[in-house]
């Protein structure tokens, strides 16, 4: 599904040039759950921008299902993300002025779909996310693990291929952030592929594959033993 | 606050007409229904008998005058002459520069001109005891010099000869014959009196000695204070000088107080909007010990602060500005007035109003921040976060819709009064008066041969009235089987009027010389009059008694009604007779050509033939476009200063949508990074503002409706109310908003997402 070579990603500002990430060759498969860690600044977030095409690399290859699309524009872009990725942020990224049910319904929207078609979409994944009875509540009346869970059924009511998943459980104490990841794993079990960044190597066992970043380069790949059983 | 200090020392001048005599509030015009005018016998009559007159005083008003002084002559405007009862410098208080104000009018033949007159004529000589000749042939000895009538007196003589011995002048018939109604008639009344019982006094004793038939209707007479002979005398025809109207007072306080509004609104919505940037402080000063009253005070303070310097700013932009303003509006206005203690007190009044208007609703809104939640999670509240702001923004849309749609309106109308089709021919008719012996119409006529020789001049003739000119010459007609002589305003002319002003007969024929009886035996009357004279059948060679002059004649002719008045007023019944003797009023139309060459030949030719005239040629479309110059000042005035609102509300808007645009930048970046395109995003801010826009429009335009429908009835002959200039007003007032916010609309959609959302 995803295939990177050679991925270059330089800042520039005014004088300096500042390489985030360098030489990255990734490649994720259908259904996988990879985690991505490493310490702050090392190029997480930067990576998982591009593999989630809100920004192009500065040079190298990325293979998104079967497109070339480091080069694409970003009319292009968001055509194909609109369609196909599901973003989930540390900081929930809801939108205040909204309901629960309008935040969740949003991506829809920009997909065009039907307002009947919608509605049902919409109540189906807050069904299962255990959400209807916050239905016509505002973002900021609902606790910290409850805007996740809001944010996960946005980034899953579209049924995208590929999850990306930038710190979820950051702002969220334990019992929250066990809470999300199970959700998580559940919908990767149920063959969504999953991306996800993450500082926690507790929450990084649920992924398959943990890949190490340290200074814009991957310097390991782990497999999860208990997934190669 | 510029402006609104601007409109103030409008606003101030106007209301301050004639309030700089000592005698103001018991100084009362008497007038008729329909205008000021008495005859010349009234004011003493009604003195004689009723005691809470203390004194009185007339003013005979005259035309444009020629004043003789040795061997130069100088024709003076319209209402700079006058004659007056000596009494006048007693009742009103104009200062003199020499002379004695109690005694100067006292003796007959004196006169008291303006210190400006005097500079003109007599240079530094001394003016006291000069005699100069007024209109060829009224010698009057100079016995005072008055400074300038200041600027906010409702007349503004600058030469007042005496009314003593008047019998002298007129003869005493006129000066007792009732139909003369050329006075103004001024009353100093006691200090307490019934208005109503005086007016009814004064009806009833003028009718008593007036000695009108049983059948002439009662007239009701009023009596009008001094100060409010500025503003409240629309109702009255061809006053002195034109008055200005309540009703553009109103406008203008109306106006300035929206535009200070506009602009409080502003201050208020940018002071919140901005409120997350300060929530820190808030809470920081209050974790530090800080009640709600503390910051209430504070930003309360800090809106006094802005708009001290903001006066300050003010008054600079005001002296810059009020040349410009001078010229606009036609007043002078100065800036001494704002030095004056009352003005001083009345501009500090509305600073500490703005101040707390604009400064109370942030003080407790920004006051009553939790500092706990604010510091933790930043100061959003969910969805009625804007509601407040977006209201402000609504009302500042409401005026802005309210104002575009007036000046709308305003410019229909005044487009239409200048254009609409008068029924006569207006352009290149050329007039002037001229001073001649009643019986010299054999002279006339030579001239009008030695005028009609040059190729330039297609025709000539002489009237009383022309088109423009108040219809107030009032006379009446005995249609014959009638019982009741009918009072109608009558026009006199010579030959050749109507063709002049290219007016044709609609029945009948025009008046001519071929016909030796039309000056003796004929009229002329529009259709108004055949409807007002009830003639039945054919109007043509039906008899009526005449009393201008008292003659019995025959139709000859019917015009179509045409607007011989301004658009104000309705087309009244008129009747045209030939009485060479009431004809002032020279009018020669001429064939296009250089206007100023064509006024000189002509003038030399008229010089010739009466070497004492001073003859000065203006044009009858001038003179029609004068009678709504006062409309088109306000309309112009009007005009600058909705621009100028649009402008302040505009300048809101952009620091809004500034704000807005930046407190939704996460907004926007969730949006981009759920798939929406920057068309989506600008349509989503558009609908926003589009929704405010037309709530705006929806109580806009019934306001707007109220007033320019009550604007419009002042004219008896205007536009209709259609519907496009709301639309207009409505939808310029959506581009106006989208422009504004489009430009952040489309800096914000075009941002990286990434960068709004990376820094949470």
């Amino acid at each position: 599904m995803i295939q990177t070579k050679n991925l270059k990603k330089i800042y520039t500002t005014e004088e300096v040039e500042t390489s985030a990430l360098n030489q990255i060759n990734l490649s994720v498969k259908e259904g996988e759950f990879v985690a991505v860690m490493g310490p702050s600044g090392c190029g997480k977030s930067t990576l998982l921008n591009i593999l989630g095409l809100l920004d192009n690399p500065s040079e190298g290859e990325y293979h998104f299902v079967g497109h070339e699309v480091s080069k694409y524009s970003e009319r292009q872009r968001a055509h194909l993300r609109k369609a196909n990725i599901g973003f989930v942020f540390q900081s929930f990224n809801l939108i205040d002025e909204l309901t629960v049910f309008e935040n969740i319904e949003l991506p829809l929207l920009y997909l065009k779909v039907g307002s009947g078609e919608r509605k049902k979409k919409v109540l189906e994944v807050m069904e299962r996310m255990q959400l209807i009875p916050r239905k016509n509540h505002f973002p900021q009346q609902l606790s910290g693990g409850q805007q996740q869970r809001v944010a996960v059924a946005r980034a899953l009511v579209a049924r995208p291929k590929l999850i990306l998943a930038d710190e979820p459980t950051g702002n969220l104490d334990s019992a929250n952030g066990d809470e999300v990841m199970n959700l998580l794993s559940q919908l990767h079990s149920e063959g969504t592929t999953i991306v996800m960044v993450t500082h926690s190597p507790a929450y990084s066992e649920f992924a398959q594959r943990v890949v190490h970043l340290f200074d814009g380069h991957i310097v390991t790949e782990n497999f999860n033993q208990k997934f190669h059983v | 606050m510029a402006v609104c200090i601007l409109l103030l020392l409008y606003i101030k001048h106007e209301l301050s007409y004639d309030s700089f005599n000592k005698n103001a509030d018991h100084i009362y015009r008497l007038c008729q229904p329909q205008h000021p005018f008495q005859a010349p016998q009234t004011a003493k009559l009604l003195a004689d008998n009723i005691p809470e007159i203390k004194d009185y005083a007339r003013i005979l008003v005259r035309g444009k005058t020629i004043v003789q002084y040795k061997d130069k002559r100088y024709l003076e405007k319209e209402n700079a002459f006058a004659l007056a009862d000596a009494s006048l410098f007693r009742i009103f208080s104009f200062k003199f520069k020499q002379g004695d104000p109690e005694k100067a009018l006292q003796p007959p033949f004196t006169v008291v001109i303006s210190e400006n007159l005097a500079r003109k004529y007599f240079g530094n000589e001394n003016p006291i005891a000069q005699v100069i000749k007024l209109d060829n042939e009224l010698n009057v000895t100079i016995t005072g010099v008055m400074e300038d009538m200041p600027q906010n007196s409702h007349f503004r003589y600058e030469l007042i000869a005496s009314l003593s011995d008047a019998d002298k002048i007129f003869g005493s018939e006129s000066m007792n014959n009732w139909g003369w109604q050329n006075f103004l008639v001024y009353f100093l009344m006691q200090d307490r009196f019934s208005q109503p019982a005086f007016e009814k006094k004064c009806s009833e004793l003028i009718a008593k000695h007036k000695n009108s038939g049983p059948d002439s209707p009662a007239v009701k007479y009023s009596i009008q204070n001094l100060r409010d002979i500025h503003l409240y005398s629309s109702h009255l025809e061809g006053d002195i000088q034109p008055q200005n109207s309540i009703t553009y007072v109103l406008i203008f306080s109306a106006i300035g107080f929206l535009i200070l509004l506009i602009a409080c609104f502003n201050y208020v919505n940018l002071l919140t909007a901005n409120a997350t940037t300060r929530a820190k402080e808030i809470a920081i000063r209050k974790v530090a010990g800080a009640s709600r009253q503390d910051l209430a005070r504070q930003f309360i303070g800090e809106s006094f602060v802005v708009l001290f310097i903001a006066l300050i700013l003010a008054l600079v932009f005001v002296a810059i500005c009020l040349p410009v303003f001078n010229t606009l509006s036609g007043k002078i206005l100065s800036f001494k007035t704002l030095m004056q203690i009352g003005t001083i007190l009345e501009i500090l009044a509305m600073l500490i109003i703005t101040g707390f208007l604009a400064g109370s609703y942030p003080a407790f809104f920004l006051a009553k921040y939790q500092p706990a939640k604010t510091l933790k999670a930043g100061a959003t509240t969910g969805r009625s976060k804007y509601n407040f702001r977006k209201i402000l923004v609504g009302a500042q849309f409401t005026i802005v819709i309210v104002l575009i749609c007036s000046a709308l309106f305003m410019f229909n109308q005044i487009h239409f009064l200048q254009n609409k089709k008068l029924g006569f021919d207006r352009g290149y008719t050329l007039l002037a008066e001229v001073d001649h012996p009643a019986d010299d119409v054999e002279k006339y006529n030579a001239l009008k041969q030695a005028l009609l020789k040059e190729s330039v001049v297609k025709s000539v003739s002489m009237a009383s009235r022309v088109p423009s000119d108040s219809l107030n010459n009032l006379g009446t007609l005995l249609p014959a089987g009638q019982t009741k002589p009918i009072l109608l305003p009558f026009v006199h002319v010579h030959y050749d009027y109507f063709e002049t002003l290219g007016i044709t007969a609609a029945q009948g024929r025009l008046f001519s010389s071929k016909f030796k009886t039309d000056a003796d035996e004929a009229i002329i009357i529009n259709e108004a009059a055949v409807k007002k004279l009830e003639l039945k059948g054919n109007p043509i060679g039906q008899s009526v008694a005449c009393s201008w002059p008292k003659s019995n004649r025959k139709v000859i002719g019917v015009v179509d009604d045409f607007h011989f008045e301004s658009l104000y007023e309705k087309i009244q019944p008129t009747v045209f007779v030939i009485d060479y003797r009431q004809c002032y009023q020279l009018m020669i139309k001429v064939n296009p050509s250089n206007a100023q060459n064509t006024i000189n030949k002509l003038a030399a030719i008229c010089k010739n033939f009466y070497p004492d005239g001073v003859f000065e040629f203006h044009f009858l479309d001038t003179k029609l476009e004068s009678l709504y110059q006062k409309d088109k000042i306000t309309f112009q005035l009007m005009g600058y200063f909705t621009i100028l609102a649009i402008f302040i509300a505009c300048m809101g808007l952009f620091g809004l949508g500034l704000i807005m645009m930046k407190s939704r930048t996460k907004e926007i970046g969730v949006r981009k990074v759920l798939g929406a395109s920057i068309m989506q995003i600008l349509i989503l801010f558009a609908k926003d503002f589009t929704r405010w826009v037309l709530i705006a429009n929806i109580i806009a335009w019934p306001v707007a409706f109220y007033a320019m429908n009550k604007w419009l009835q002042n004219f008896a002959y205007r536009i209709d109310m259609t519907i496009w200039p709301f639309l207009l007003s409505g939808l310029s007032a959506l581009v106006i908003a989208l422009l504004t916010v489009g430009y952040q609309g489309v800096k914000a959609a075009l941002a990286n997402p990434i960068e709004s959302l990376r820094y949470e």
